[in-house]
């Protein structure tokens, strides 16, 4: 009897313990499986760029999206867009400056539930500054995956990229996806 | 935007207001200065310009830097005004006025240079090529006050450094050499009704116009196919013109003199884009 008690007492923690481990989910974020692109406006028309190079990770408590936490950072010398001149440009100093900031990095603090969705929030690093940010996006975390999928702008000049202002936007449009599985 | 309207926005926005600028002031400096204070007077008419053209609508360069490297591009030029101006004015000699030139020159490089770039194998030929560069510049202005100095300066050495940056992908460094070439023209329209001599702008010609072909080369040299050659012939333009120092050249009359000096300033210069458009293409 006492050794079937110990038999159930050790299997329950085993139980718990695995459950506890399925609760907590990783999903390491790369170019394969994270989208960060983006579309620049200007007076007589657009381009669309990407970043092939990012690396961090993302890790949610079961399938709550809530619990989500994003740490990403993005290589700046990976970017890529519709016009080689314009990709070398934008890691000129004038927008990107790659020589001084080779990196950006998004942090979330929050993924909170709203009406039409979630919203993310968390700190972006541009050019060395770190502002507050926070866009809707739709998010789907099951036991081995994470689907998020966001449509936002930032104020590019919030960050000091403010050269062409006036015959560049603004406004930068962005879009992320991410699909780990 | 179609590129008559990016060259008239240029125009309207930066080259206008420089130019204008730093004419009038250069015209009221030798209206009202006595003629001891005239190179300060000068000095300032150039600063002047060029804040001006660098006006808030197109932030080519920050007033106040708040970081290393290429936004203290503004505030290193200004501090070379002055010190042009200052050591003319108040007739420093020749080897205390290399001393002031050392001094501004290492100023520049501590806020301008990368940390990892503040090694003696970086900063020791930049501040050779520099004080080199600004002797030359200075016995050329002195030996024929004319309108020629300036405008070539500005025309064809910071236009120089203006093609080389524009086609090594930087626009802001492009504007940045414009303006200084903006702000030089407008001493040289003044320099038509008075002749004047430009000598108190040459230690800010040359540390400027180097440090933006060193900033640019590092700042794109792992993306941009411009060569490392391009930058050092633009930097290193204002030596060609020691050969006027040549004793036949020297004695040529002053048209001649002048077009010899336009001449060798824009060989290095045009070798200089040659090769920016042979490696980058337009």
């Amino acid at each position: 009897m006492r050794l079937f008690r110990t038999v159930l007492i050790l299997t329950a923690a085993v139980l718990l313990l695995n459950a506890g481990q399925a609760r907590a989910a990783s999903f390491p974020l790369s170019g394969e499986n994270t989208k960060i692109e983006f579309t620049g406006k200007k007076k007589d028309g657009a381009h669309t760029g990407e970043f092939k190079k990012v690396s961090g990770t993302a890790k949610a408590e079961g399938t709550d999206p809530t619990t989500l936490a994003i740490d990403v950072t993005i290589d700046v010398d990976s970017m890529v867009t519709d016009d080689p001149k314009l990709t070398a440009h934008l890691k000129a100093p004038d927008f990107f400056d790659m020589k001084k900031h080779p990196t950006a990095k998004f942090v979330s603090s929050s993924v909170a539930k709203e009406k039409d969705g979630y919203v993310v929030k968390g700190k972006l690093t541009l050019l060395g500054k770190t502002n507050d940010v926070s866009f809707p996006a739709d998010v789907t975390v099951t036991g081995d995956g994470l689907k998020l999928a966001a449509k936002f702008n930032i104020d590019r000049t919030a960050w000091g990229m403010t050269y062409g202002k006036g015959m560049v936007n603004d406004e930068v449009e962005m879009k992320i996806t991410i699909a780990t599985k | 935007m179609p590129l008559l309207d990016l060259i008239l926005d240029l125009f309207l926005k930066l080259v206008l207001p420089a130019m204008m600028a730093s004419a009038v002031g250069a015209a009221l400096a030798l209206l009202l200065l006595p003629a001891r204070w005239q190179p300060l007077g000068l000095a300032w008419a150039v600063c002047l310009g060029v804040a001006l053209g660098n006006t808030p609508l197109r932030q080519t360069l920050p007033f106040l830097p708040d970081d290393t490297g290429w936004p203290w591009l503004l505030p290193s030029l200004g501090v070379a005004l002055l010190a042009g101006g200052v050591r003319y004015s108040l007739g420093l000699t020749a080897y205390t006025s290399l001393l002031v030139n050392i001094g501004v020159v290492l100023f520049a490089v501590r806020r301008l240079y990368a940390e990892e770039m503040l090694t003696f194998a970086w900063v020791l030929p930049f501040v050779i090529l520099v004080c080199a560069a600004t002797y030359v510049l200075e016995r050329v202005a002195t030996r024929k006050p004319s309108a020629i100095v300036p405008a070539s300066w500005g025309a064809i050495l910071a236009g120089g450094a203006a093609a080389v940056s524009i086609l090594s992908h930087s626009g802001r460094f492009a504007d940045a050499a414009t303006l200084l070439s903006a702000a030089l023209i407008g001493v040289a329209l003044v320099a038509l009704w008075r002749p004047l001599d430009a000598s108190p702008l040459a230690l800010a010609t040359s540390l400027f116009v180097s440090a933006l072909m060193l900033l640019g080369y590092d700042a794109t040299s792992s993306f941009s196919e411009v060569p490392r050659a391009s930058f050092l012939l633009v930097a290193g333009a204002p030596l060609f013109l020691l050969i006027t120092e040549l004793p036949r050249l020297r004695d040529l009359p002053p048209k001649w003199q002048a077009a010899i000096q336009c001449g060798l300033l824009a060989l290095p210069i045009s070798i200089a884009v040659a090769l920016a458009v042979a490696y980058e293409g337009v």
